[in-house]
């Protein structure tokens, strides 16, 4: 999954799962759930290591979070998840600001579309 | 019963008596105690297993209640993988099975056997594990001789492969600022700068760009060889290590244990021992040969969805997985039970994938167990530097279920 192009990434690209565990909804479904557990839980993680600026605790959390949105298909989440751990890597406070808004704005749509979806 | 088990239970034996029955062996166990310290009798199955993988004892004695029990005991453990290092064993039996217990040494089962009931002759018995003693200590010498050798040879590969690209470096920077320094220098009248120029153009930069090719076409030769010894030496050290398991724990690993009880229940004392003796493998019919194999799969994955994932795709296919969420567990894990395959995270907490795979490789039974690298397009040089450590196949996460099930198949793990 290429995740450096913004402009051909979905919020949530159904084909993923697919591949990765057939079409299995009820299957899907819960791996989706247990994705925004685990996004809303890391963003109040991520959020809170920018307050005290521990950029390597950022970029591991970001890393971390990046393996499920890929998994699930959460390809914009996934690259501001790569943003946000090359900004941190580089101790860019105003990047990192940036891309923590962008991927909570993100997360919200991935929720929008698993509800639209169930 | 239970006064022989506290005798006999040092840490790090050097030799285990492995048995179904401590009282019944009261007499041999103060043989072997008198000879050698370090010695412990095992009776329960998990503590053999655990005490084997930790200590890896220099000669195992077993003495089932039959010789077709001390078989299928030797054979279990060589499956499970807690055999694979070098050890001398000893058969313990019954005068009434002594037939048995020969043709077993001569099928290359065992080392050597030894009759214990009656017990007439001690002092064979100590000669025996005299013999046993020396020849495994100076086999487990060579293995140490032999890892640090290899190990050290391969830091100096290493070390070579990383001079070359660092000389690279730096001489690539020496002609770019050859080449810059050129650009700069100007004559001191227009004639000058124009001869300058002419000379640059026709010789100086033909020769800096042959030059820049020659070395970098040299320094790539050269990493290629180098890599290629890197191979090779890990070729030959797995070959070696290969060798250095005693015949015996390959021979027992291979029988089917059902055969096993059939063929050695039916003692018989006259039988010589061309008498054929039917613990070699056979081939199986064609379709028991296709017969799935649920293959033991361990993943170590940080992120539970993906781990979750990666477990239900292998598990659908009829594999047994076992997951965990970090390196150190899974060496925990690794070095008490044997398994077919591990899918690894490259980025972990604590220990990473690099690291862990590293520390999976000293464990005597898990130097050639098939690694599958999960991580992402990103990060090549560490998977590079990963692979070299052995990596049976690599998956960009998140991949899909054909690409890890072809992964799999790759490996020689079908479900």
């Amino acid at each position: 999954m290429d995740i450096s192009n913004l402009d051909n990434l979905q919020v949530l690209n159904e084909q993923v799962m697919l591949e990765l565990l057939g079409d299995d909804t009820s299957e899907i479904n819960s791996f989706r759930q247990q994705f925004l557990h685990q996004a809303k839980s890391s963003l109040q993680k991520i959020a809170g290591f920018y307050r005290e600026q521990q950029f390597k605790q950022i970029k591991d959390e970001a890393h971390y979070l990046k393996t499920s949105a890929k998994a699930i298909g959460a390809e914009r989440c996934a690259y501001y998840l790569q943003q946000l751990e090359d900004a941190s890597l580089e101790l860019d406070k105003a990047q990192c600001k940036s891309h923590i808004q962008s991927l909570s704005s993100e997360i919200k749509g991935v929720f929008r579309a698993c509800s639209a979806q169930t | 019963m239970a006064r022989k088990e506290v005798e006999h239970v040092e840490r790090h034996p050097k030799v285990v008596l492995l048995c179904d029955d401590v009282e019944e062996l009261g007499g041999v166990t103060d043989v072997i105690s008198s000879q050698i310290t370090a010695f412990r009798t095992l009776s329960n199955y998990d503590s053999m297993q655990e005490v084997l993988l930790e200590a890896a004892p220099l000669v195992i004695i077993i003495a089932m209640s039959s010789v077709s029990r001390s078989v299928e005991l030797y054979s279990k453990l060589a499956k499970q993988g807690v055999l694979d290092y070098p050890h001398e064993n000893i058969l313990l039996c019954e005068n009434k099975e002594s037939g048995i217990g020969f043709r077993c040494c001569m099928k290359s089962i065992f080392r050597d056997y030894f009759i214990y009931k009656p017990m007439y002759e001690n002092y064979r018995l100590r000669m025996i594990l005299h013999n046993a003693l020396f020849r495994s200590k100076e086999a487990s010498e060579v293995t140490n001789i032999r890892e640090e050798h290899f190990g050290r040879i391969d830091d100096e590969l290493k070390q070579l492969i990383d001079d070359a690209a660092q000389y690279h470096k730096t001489a690539e920077q020496t002609l770019k600022d050859a080449r810059e320094n050129l650009d700069q220098t100007e004559g001191l009248n227009e004639v000058q700068t124009a001869l300058i120029q002419q000379l640059k153009k026709q010789h100086i930069t033909p020769l800096l760009d042959k030059l820049e090719s020659q070395l970098a076409d040299s320094v790539n030769e050269l990493t290629k060889r180098l890599k290629n010894k890197q191979i090779s030496v890990a070729e030959l050290s797995a070959l070696l290590t290969e060798r250095s398991i005693p015949n015996t724990s390959h021979h027992a690993s291979q029988i089917k244990e059902a055969r096993v009880v059939t063929a050695v229940k039916q003692p018989s004392y006259d039988d010589s021992y061309e008498d054929h003796l039917d613990l070699e493998p056979k081939p199986e019919p064609e379709i028991e040969e296709r017969k799935p194999k649920n293959a033991k799969i361990m993943v170590v994955e940080d992120n539970e969805i993906y781990r979750e994932m990666i477990s239900k795709i292998l598990r659908d296919e009829g594999h047994n997985v076992e997951s965990v969420s970090s390196g150190l567990t899974a060496i925990k894990m690794l070095r008490k039970q044997k398994y077919d395959l591990i899918f690894m995270d490259l980025f972990m907490p604590e220990l990473d994938g690099y690291n862990t795979t590293k520390n999976i490789r000293n464990i005597p039974n898990c130097k050639s167990i098939p690694i599958i690298a999960l991580t992402s397009n990103k990060n090549k040089d560490l998977i590079r530097k990963w692979a070299s450590l052995g990596l049976a196949a690599y998956i960009a996460k998140p991949s899909t279920k054909q690409s890890i099930l072809k992964a799999v198949e790759k490996c020689n793990v079908h479900a």
